[in-house]
């Protein structure tokens, strides 16, 4: 199964990172974290694919329109870079730099959210009486 | 996947070999080499390293059409 694999992965990168941290370039041990999330990304890459194209379809079916699924796909990309970009410089120690990231993705998603909400509004607005 | 772990292998490699220069340069009095070596050392993991994060970013702006 591969979450064997991630997880070997995952266990091999973050004892190289603790040792590098110690040695004369810690900096090092950064680029072995960032290096280790992006392959266990890449790894899990068909498995979302197959994902999406399941919710794709299923939103067809329930002829529900194509722009809400896109801005919630979109969402669930800048959710992720900013998590994981986020991750990064907090492991790194730079907890302010991580929290701009976080307040910049969340301004992002309000960005992408604000036509849905206004179409909810509509919608309760015609169902009123 | 074996090209994630050999690319993690080799940064390894890298920042040991400019742990180990650094303080051999230090010992012999050069400092100025020893801090040049670990610019370098630094550069070339950044080298390495950065294909693979657009390649991340490349992949997540094309799954989720991130435009």
């Amino acid at each position: 199964m591969q979450i064997f694999q991630i997880v070997g992965l995952a266990l091999v990168a973050s004892f190289i990172a603790v040792i590098l941290r110690q040695s004369r370039a810690p900096e090092s041990a950064m680029l072995i974290s960032i290096v280790a999330g992006a392959v266990v990304f890449l790894l899990m890459l068909d498995k979302i694919g197959a994902v999406i194209r399941v919710l794709e379809e299923l939103a067809d079916r329930a002829h529900v329109n194509k722009f809400y699924l896109m801005t919630i796909f979109k969402i669930i990309g800048i959710a992720y870079i900013g998590e994981f970009g986020a991750q990064v410089c907090r492991d790194a120690g730079e907890g302010a730099v991580a929290s701009k990231v976080e307040f910049a993705a969340k301004i992002l998603i309000i960005v992408l959210a604000v036509p849905i909400i206004g179409a909810i509004l509509e919608t309760v607005i015609r169902l009123l009486p | 996947m074996g090209e994630g772990v050999n690319l993690i292998f080799r940064i390894a490699g890298l920042a040991i070999v400019v742990s180990i220069l650094f303080t051999f340069l230090k010992q012999a009095g050069r400092d100025e080499y020893a801090y040049m070596t670990l610019l370098v050392g630094l550069a070339i993991g950044l080298l390495w390293v950065i294909p693979v994060i657009l390649e991340l970013f490349e992949t997540v702006r094309s799954l989720f059409q991130l435009y």
